[in-house]
């Protein structure tokens, strides 16, 4: 049984014959433990199919099943506790509170799933500390727990957002461009990490890119065009 | 707990966007106090003239004899006398005002004869309000201070003043022996200008009675200035008027005016203050609303990108909108307790008077107005951010 499954998925923008089709019935199966790489021209509609992945997005119709679940008409409550203990985000931009340090980036999600799961399941302070540090090691940037986001360079701020994709323990992260913004050897840097996390914890890691050098570290690959998967 | 511990980190890390936000709630709240301070120490004192004398029985009046008059203070000794003997007098009695000097410092001393105790109604506290039943010493005049005052003395104090008795200079020992309640109200026309009413404040109501204090020029400028006649009946003020022309001869000159008109005329001329103290509150309310939807918008807009990267970490709507408003209530508590100290410190330099009542009074309509800035916070976070989907906050779109 697939992990993430895609059923009919449309996402479509404006009415009538100004109609654009984001998405247009999309099927997609990805087994747990999968590292897909999603590739595709800018406008292809790569970014829209991870954001419906991720629950950052609703679509216009189709079903969405996450782990035999129609999560299609889940509640914003819901979405948030999949988002919070399911999923980690990567964003092209990093997408870090800069008013923030290291550690707290790393420490916010840690926050949410407190208030998401009740008291019984809540992590002390401490607790919190620790998981964030740990996630900082699996990074190389626990030396850095104090710094402003402002002081780290592009790979390091991707770097603590991994960290902070990974503190929850998530089945399922979802790169938008990971390496769209950082240099060669930070690109590589940043694809060992998620191969290595993919291979050591089977975290499903499904990866936007435009890069098909990119996608070669992937262990599998499909391309999209105009809405629509072609390969 | 832990929603708190996300506002509080979250305030404590924004920059000087939510500092702009904190110091214009401080400007706005500072300002309506004052104006509602204003306004309300108008109300105050409006409403305490009803407990002043019984205003529509009584009537305040003036008498004067002609310079040629060869003894005018028997003379206007004369004409007092004939006007409480009149039918319909209830109660007769008169007041001065003056300054005094206690160790260099100016206090006002209020004289007032002993009916005329009766007809103000000064309510005493702590000690007996018919001061006149105390027990006569020969050497202490008993006096009634006003409660400001009592920071300085107490029920039972001795302090001594040099002062003038019959026209000669002597040392008058006086005795605290009672304290006015703060919100004691007392005619003021002192500079001969026109009448108003103020609160008490600095003041010595000292009993002008032949058994402790007599003066023949106070009591002169007493009866000439600041006589209050109270008749029986409501009805009967037509009646007293009509006797009292009739006491006129060539050699005396009256001032008459009922009371409710001199309190007509007191507003009339506090009409104006209260109408520009309402216009500036109206103003000010007007400008600060838009100015803080600026204020806010900006600051809410310039958090898109964290507030979408917070939905994406498991944030829900609910869970956001907490923080959103948690961390302007906690700005709202904070300056409007902040706003509060400049009314208490200009209060206490300038004198003021101002009680604790009026000053709560007074920041009551500024809770009122954090109450409406949380709701209009909340509607342009759900305008700005609530509607938008996640990604494109992410974006900062």
């Amino acid at each position: 049984m697939s992990y993430i499954k895609l059923i009919e998925i449309v996402k479509k923008y404006g009415d009538g014959e100004e109609t654009l089709y984001a998405l247009n019935k999309v099927n997609l199966n990805i087994e747990k433990g999968d590292m897909l790489a999603i590739l595709g021209t800018s406008g292809s509609g790569k970014s829209t199919l991870l954001n419906l992945i991720g629950c950052l997005d609703n679509s216009t119709s189709g079903k969405l099943e996450l782990d035999g679940k129609d999560i299609t008409n889940y509640n914003d409550k819901e979405l948030a506790i999949i988002r919070n203990t399911k999923m980690g985000f990567i964003f092209q931009n990093f997408s870090l509170i800069t008013e923030y340090n290291v550690i707290e980036n790393v420490e916010v999600p840690l926050i949410y799933r407190n208030l998401l799961l009740g008291r019984s399941k809540q992590l002390s302070k401490t607790d919190i500390k620790t998981l964030a540090i740990e996630s900082l090691k699996k990074v190389g940037m626990e030396k850095s727990i104090n710094k402003k986001i402002t002081q780290l360079s592009g790979g390091q701020q991707q770097r603590v957002a991994i960290a902070r994709a990974l503190v929850n323990k998530p089945e399922i992260i979802l790169a938008d461009e990971p390496t769209g913004a950082l240099d060669k050897a930070n690109s590589l840097n940043i694809i060992n990490i998620l191969r290595s996390i993919n291979t050591t914890s089977n975290t499903t890691i499904i990866l936007v890119t435009h890069n098909e050098q990119l996608a070669t570290f992937c262990k599998k690959t499909i391309i999209i065009e105009d809405g629509i998967i072609v390969k | 707990m832990w929603r708190l511990r996300i506002i509080f980190k979250s305030i404590s890390k924004q920059g000087i966007k939510f500092k702009l936000v904190f110091f214009q709630l401080i400007i706005i709240f500072i300002s309506l106090n004052f104006a509602f301070t204003l306004i309300n120490k108008n109300l105050d004192l409006k409403h305490s003239i009803d407990k002043l004398i019984d205003k529509d029985k009584s009537a305040m009046i003036g008498i004067s004899v002609s310079s040629n008059d060869t003894d005018p203070i028997n003379s206007i000794n004369q004409i007092y006398q004939r006007i409480s003997q009149l039918k319909m007098v209830d109660k007769i009695g008169s007041f001065h005002m003056d300054k005094i000097k206690i160790k260099k410092e100016d206090f006002n001393a209020i004289y007032l004869n002993k009916d005329a105790f009766n007809l103000y109604k000064i309510n005493v506290r702590k000690g007996n309000s018919d001061i006149f039943n105390y027990k006569k010493s020969t050497d202490e005049i008993p006096i009634i201070i006003s409660d400001d005052l009592s920071k300085m003395w107490n029920i039972g104090n001795v302090f001594t003043i040099k002062m003038l008795q019959s026209n000669k200079s002597i040392n008058l020992r006086f005795k605290v022996i009672g304290i006015a309640k703060n919100n004691a109200v007392f005619w003021d026309s002192r500079n001969g200008g026109r009448p108003s009413i103020n609160t008490l404040s600095k003041s010595i109501i000292i009993p002008f009675d032949k058994e402790y204090f007599y003066d023949d020029g106070i009591n002169f400028s007493m009866k000439t200035q600041h006589t209050i006649v109270s008749v029986k009946k409501t009805q009967d003020l037509k009646q007293f008027k009509t006797a009292f022309s009739k006491l006129i001869t060539d050699n005396s000159r009256f001032k008459y005016i009922e009371v409710n008109d001199l309190i007509n005329k007191i507003y009339e001329a506090s009409k104006p203050w209260i109408m520009l103290s309402l216009i500036f509150v109206v103003l000010l309310s007007v400008l600060s609303f838009v100015g803080f939807v600026g204020v806010m918008t900006s600051y809410i807009t310039f958090r898109k990108r964290e507030y979408g990267i917070r939905f994406a970490l498991g944030s829900t709507s609910k869970e956001l909108s907490r923080l959103v408003c948690g961390e302007i209530l906690f700005a709202l508590v904070i300056t409007n307790l902040i706003s509060i100290f400049p009314i208490i410190i200009t209060s206490y330099i300038l004198n003021m008077g101002l009680t604790i009542s009026l000053i709560i009074k007074s920041i009551l309509p500024s809770f009122s107005i954090s109450l409406v800035i949380l709701t209009i916070t909340f509607f342009i976070y759900r305008s700005y951010i609530l509607k938008k989907k996640i990604v494109d906050l992410i974006r900062g779109n």
